[in-house]
């Protein structure tokens, strides 16, 4: 009982900070109320750590906590930077408020998404959290973010629709949308339908977690948001939306043969590779940043299809990503407000201040896999784990793609680091957020080290 | 009883995929609106059948969401935002024609291979679905691949009315929320006649 009443707590505390944010016309009182829910929640889920898993109208396990944490960690982190950042904006489309109170509805809905036990209602909160996040992307009114918009919110919906074909077939096979059931007994045809259903699953969900060459609206959203928001974009809307898949892959897996485990696995490493040689042509950095989260995304996907273990890689991965990933793009963000250039060879002809570069190329280290950020730790783990299953091509594959991806980036960092110059616009907490993120991003690797 | 009902489906249902050949081939974005509504009516229709025949509520909430939303308020938002007669995304009706008659086989056979164990009437949604998804690769403008959007998802509901009619309600309102939101984040960016192929997103 104490568990449904975390929970209902964690989902109510940012619906309060939507209303706030709405009624409110002071943005300072804004942050700090929206500060203060995400501080909350983070205290509420640190103590749900200790707690037993809980089933019943949500489900939450291991994996739902480390979401959890993730989640209101990042939104903490992107209310307080785009108090900041969002007074650097001339003339925005939409007023701050809106801004807060539509990324406090983002929040829910992705919340919602991680705590529900109903694979229906996953996919309801999933495809919710399309429509509160639309309209972040043009906040700096730009027709380039209008039309990266529009690409985000038809590709993605009409993804989703397909991943629903997967959870009425899920529903056939088991009977029930709960998210703890295992269908033990299958006759062949179901075995068949399992298969069909991972498969589009992996296609639906696929689209919006970053599966290369099906998510072809994320470099454009990413690319064209302001920071913050490609941040929360980068390191809990994808997450979230690979969630999804795990979830759906956690009630298949134990019907589905090593074919649908190959077809994942491939999937990544095809999805992990094509996106990695899009690093070295790309001339903007957000962009870039962009095609990272897709091959950090994809890898994780292959740790997943390979059970326990590979799930534990994956959770390193995403935890670590995700504050990696923020810490990325609040430097970007950084670089533009100093620079108000989104092109890599003309921020560096401007001159970006040492201290952001520094920041921004520690960032791009820790998201290829650099040690000791987590990263590095979930992708050994799990190539080892490819190696003891004899799956040697995939892994011959994904340390093409690290080198590919590590090299690529190191170029482009090298390439923005030539000024002396120091800060000018941004303030002392903007400069130093990233850092301590990428701090945090240390923390599940450390965690793994332990255990 | 049941044996007249599901004819009266499969009736509607092929005239559910006229409509969808229309949609591919019509350029013009008056009509497209139009018959787009009507699709979603016969739409309606079928899940208000659908309730007779296995006696259940949701079907009939169903049809009464589907026809207020798909068949009367997204088109009336969307004639708004279209005034000019003239306003059209371009096609090729010869050659989205044969397209047309491509997708229908393509998902009859993949129906028929994928879904063997289900009615063969679900390779018409399937065929609804993937004619939206064409809809949608193949117009530039927003209100092209709004209604290409709208194709697709009547297409999903209507599949997913076939392969698990237990499907609980709430999700299959989900869609048409999803749907709606959709359409309040156009309007809301009063883009609906936008263009899209900007060379600021390339690469």
């Amino acid at each position: 009982m104490k568990v449904l009443y975390a929970i209902l707590l964690i989902l109510l505390y940012p619906i309060a900070a939507a209303i706030v944010s709405l009624y409110t016309y002071d943005i300072r009182i804004t942050v700090i109320f929206s500060s203060l829910t995400y501080l909350m929640n983070l205290i509420i889920t640190t103590m749900l750590l200790f707690q037993p898993d809980h089933i019943g109208m949500f489900y939450i396990d291991f994996v739902t906590k480390i979401f959890l944490l993730i989640i209101n960690g990042i939104f903490l982190a992107m209310i307080i930077y785009s108090s900041d950042y969002i007074k650097h904006i001339d003339d925005p489309y939409l007023h701050p408020r809106y801004f807060f109170m539509l990324s406090n509805l983002f929040a829910v809905t992705l919340l919602f998404s991680v705590v529900i036990n109903s694979t229906g209602l996953l996919w309801v909160g999933i495809g919710a959290s399309t429509a509160t996040s639309a309209l972040l992307v043009v906040l700096e009114e730009k027709s380039s973010a209008f039309e990266a918009t529009w690409r985000y919110i038809i590709i993605v919906s009409a993804g989703l629709a397909i991943s629903l074909i997967s959870i009425a077939l899920v529903y056939h096979i088991t009977g029930t949308e709960a998210l703890n059931v295992v269908p033990y007994s299958l006759n062949g045809s179901n075995r068949i339908l399992a298969q069909i259903a991972l498969v589009l699953a992996l296609i639906g969900f696929g689209t919006k977690f970053g599966l290369f060459p099906i998510s072809t609206w994320l470099p454009d959203v990413h690319g064209e948001a302001p920071a913050p928001v490609s941040a929360l974009f980068s390191a809990i809307l994808l997450p979230v939306a690979l969630y999804g898949f795990m979830r759906i892959y956690g009630i298949l897996y134990p019907v589905s043969n090593g074919f649908s485990t190959t077809i994942i696995i491939y999937a990544g490493v095809f999805s992990a590779l094509l996106s990695s040689m899009m690093f070295l042509a790309q001339i903007k950095y957000k962009r870039l940043i962009a095609y990272s989260s897709m091959e950090n995304m994809s890898i994780a996907l292959i740790g997943i299809a390979l059970g326990y273990y590979g799930l534990i890689a994956s959770l390193i991965i995403i935890s670590a990503h995700s504050f990696a990933k923020s810490s990325a793009f609040f430097s970007a963000g950084n670089i533009k407000i100093e620079t108000d250039e989104s092109v890599i060879e003309k921020a560096s002809e401007i001159g970006i201040p040492s201290t952001v570069t520094k920041s921004f190329a520690l960032a791009t280290m820790s998201v290829t896999g650099t040690p000791p950020f987590g990263i590095f730790f979930g992708e050994f783990l799990i190539l080892y784990l490819l190696v003891e299953k004899s799956y040697f091509i995939p892994v011959f594959m994904l340390i093409i793609v690290m080198a590919i991806s590590f090299l690529s980036m190191l170029y482009h960092s090298v390439n923005m680091m030539h000024s002396t110059k120091k800060t000018e616009k941004i303030t002392l907490f903007m400069e130093y957020l990233p850092i301590c993120l990428l701090v945090i991003s240390i923390v599940p690797a450390i965690l793994w080290v332990r255990l | 009883m049941i044996a007249v009902l599901s004819s009266i489906i499969l009736l509607l249902a092929v005239l559910s995929l006229l409509t969808a050949i229309y949609l591919n081939i019509e350029s013009y974005h008056k009509p497209l609106i139009k018959w787009v509504s009507i699709q979603s009516i016969i739409i309606a229709i079928i899940f208000f059948l659908y309730g007779c025949i296995y006696h259940n509520e949701s079907f009939y909430l169903l049809s009464m969401f589907t026809l207020f939303f798909r068949a009367i308020l997204i088109p009336i938002v969307l004639s708004k935002y279209v005034k000019d007669p003239l306003q059209r995304s371009r096609t090729r009706p010869a050659i989205y024609s044969i397209v047309s008659i491509f997708i229908i086989v393509l998902s009859y056979y993949l129906y028929t291979t994928i879904f063997f164990i289900f009615p063969v009437i679900g390779a018409i949604p399937l065929s609804l679905l993937l004619s939206g998804l064409f809809i949608l690769a193949s117009r530039r403008s927003t209100t092209g691949k709004l209604i290409g959007y709208i194709v697709e998802e009547n297409g999903i509901l209507f599949l997913t009315a076939i392969l698990v009619p237990t499907l609980p309600f709430i999700v299959e309102v989900g869609v048409t929320l999803d749907l709606v939101a959709v359409l309040i984040v156009a309007v809301i960016m009063k883009d609906l006649k936008l263009d899209l192929n900007l060379p600021e997103l390339r690469g």
